[in-house]
């Protein structure tokens, strides 16, 4: 099943509240759907209010930590495609996380057109699995 | 632990917080492209959406600012192993470049200002007992706990002192001493009979 990108639900998941309402907006002018919130838990309680088709989500949080976030929802939601993102210089947490189930990931600072094509992608696999 | 490879693992911290401030800045500006380009906004609108992302930018480039200058200075305490160098100020440099370590705990630490300082007879001992301390000190302390580093002298010795007002904080660091194991010669942690809190101790240089 194909959906329009106006039919695209995103819940971004970040600590930098700055970059979260920036790219948040972003996202909007494009058309996404998008919800946020700034730690791991508030991010789960939001999941479980309405499933996205995909999360971003950062990986280095205070509190929950972003894999800790990506295991609860491969187990909980696992139709939910998640794309990592990370400011760390290492991939490793990054690839850590796709062997946990992540559909991808992308180091800050990232392209909006790449991610804009990721989340499409990851869309596509959220939106044939349901 | 070397210098070079604390010197690492600093880097590390500095350049994540670094490149979440340069992601910050990127979005920021791809906003005010897509305000311009994508939404259909009248001159004042846009006007007032600027005069707020403007200041934000400015906040975002000071951080980056802070940064990199104390990534150079310690960089220069690094690449110049023989002079002595103000303990307090080295002390700001590495709270600053690994603040990130403590927000993830969510706790706060602070370096006393105008307090009394002595310079570090052998400042890349210094750097990398300081460094293990403050790392061992991020993973044991309750969430919320504020640190509150002072520097000290006891002879020909000088003293980081570590204290932690948190109720918890003295169980938490029961283990610090076997944390801190391997620190480099000329530094040892000593607790404080009179209050139980923790010190680092480091050889000053004559008369400083």
């Amino acid at each position: 099943m194909s959906l329009n990108m106006d039919q695209w639900k995103v819940l971004l998941v970040d600590d930098e509240e700055e970059f979260v309402t920036t790219l948040a907006e972003r996202l909007s002018i494009r058309g996404i759907q998008t919800r946020t919130a700034l730690d791991g838990e508030t991010g789960l309680r939001r999941l479980a209010e309405e499933a996205p088709h995909v999360l971003l989500l950062d990986v280095m949080m205070p509190g929950m930590r972003g894999l800790d976030v990506l295991r609860a929802v491969k187990r909980e939601h696992p139709g939910v495609q998640v794309i990592l993102l990370t400011g760390q210089g290492s991939t490793k947490d990054g690839i850590e996380g796709m062997k946990e189930g992540a559909f991808d990931y992308m180091m800050k600072p990232f392209d909006i057109d790449g991610l804009v094509a990721k989340i499409g992608e990851a869309v596509a696999k959220a939106a044939g699995g349901r | 632990m070397g210098a070079a490879k604390q010197m690492g693992k600093v880097s590390a911290t500095a350049m994540h917080d670094m490149l979440n401030v340069l992601a910050g800045i990127k979005e920021t500006v791809g906003l005010m492209e897509d305000l311009l380009c994508r939404c259909k906004l009248d001159a004042a609108t846009l006007q007032t959406r600027f005069k707020t992302m403007v200041p934000a930018m400015h906040q975002q480039v000071a951080k980056g600012v802070i940064l990199a200058e104390s990534l150079n200075r310690l960089g220069h305490v690094v690449a110049d192993p023989e002079g002595p160098v103000d303990a307090a100020n080295l002390a700001r440099l590495l709270v600053a470049l690994t603040s990130r370590r403590a927000r993830m705990r969510k706790l706060s630490v602070h370096v006393e200002e105008n307090g009394p300082t002595c310079a570090a007879a052998e400042p890349q001992g210094l750097l990398c007992g300081l460094g293990m301390v403050l790392e061992a000190l991020y993973a044991a302390l309750p969430a919320g706990a504020e640190m509150r580093l002072g520097m000290g002298r006891d002879g020909e010795s000088g003293l980081v002192r570590l204290r932690c007002a948190h109720p918890e904080a003295a169980a938490s660091l029961a283990g610090l001493a076997t944390a801190c194991a391997g620190l480099p010669d000329g530094t040892a942690l000593q607790q404080d009979a009179r209050d139980g809190g923790w010190s680092l101790r480091f050889a000053c240089a004559q008369g400083k």
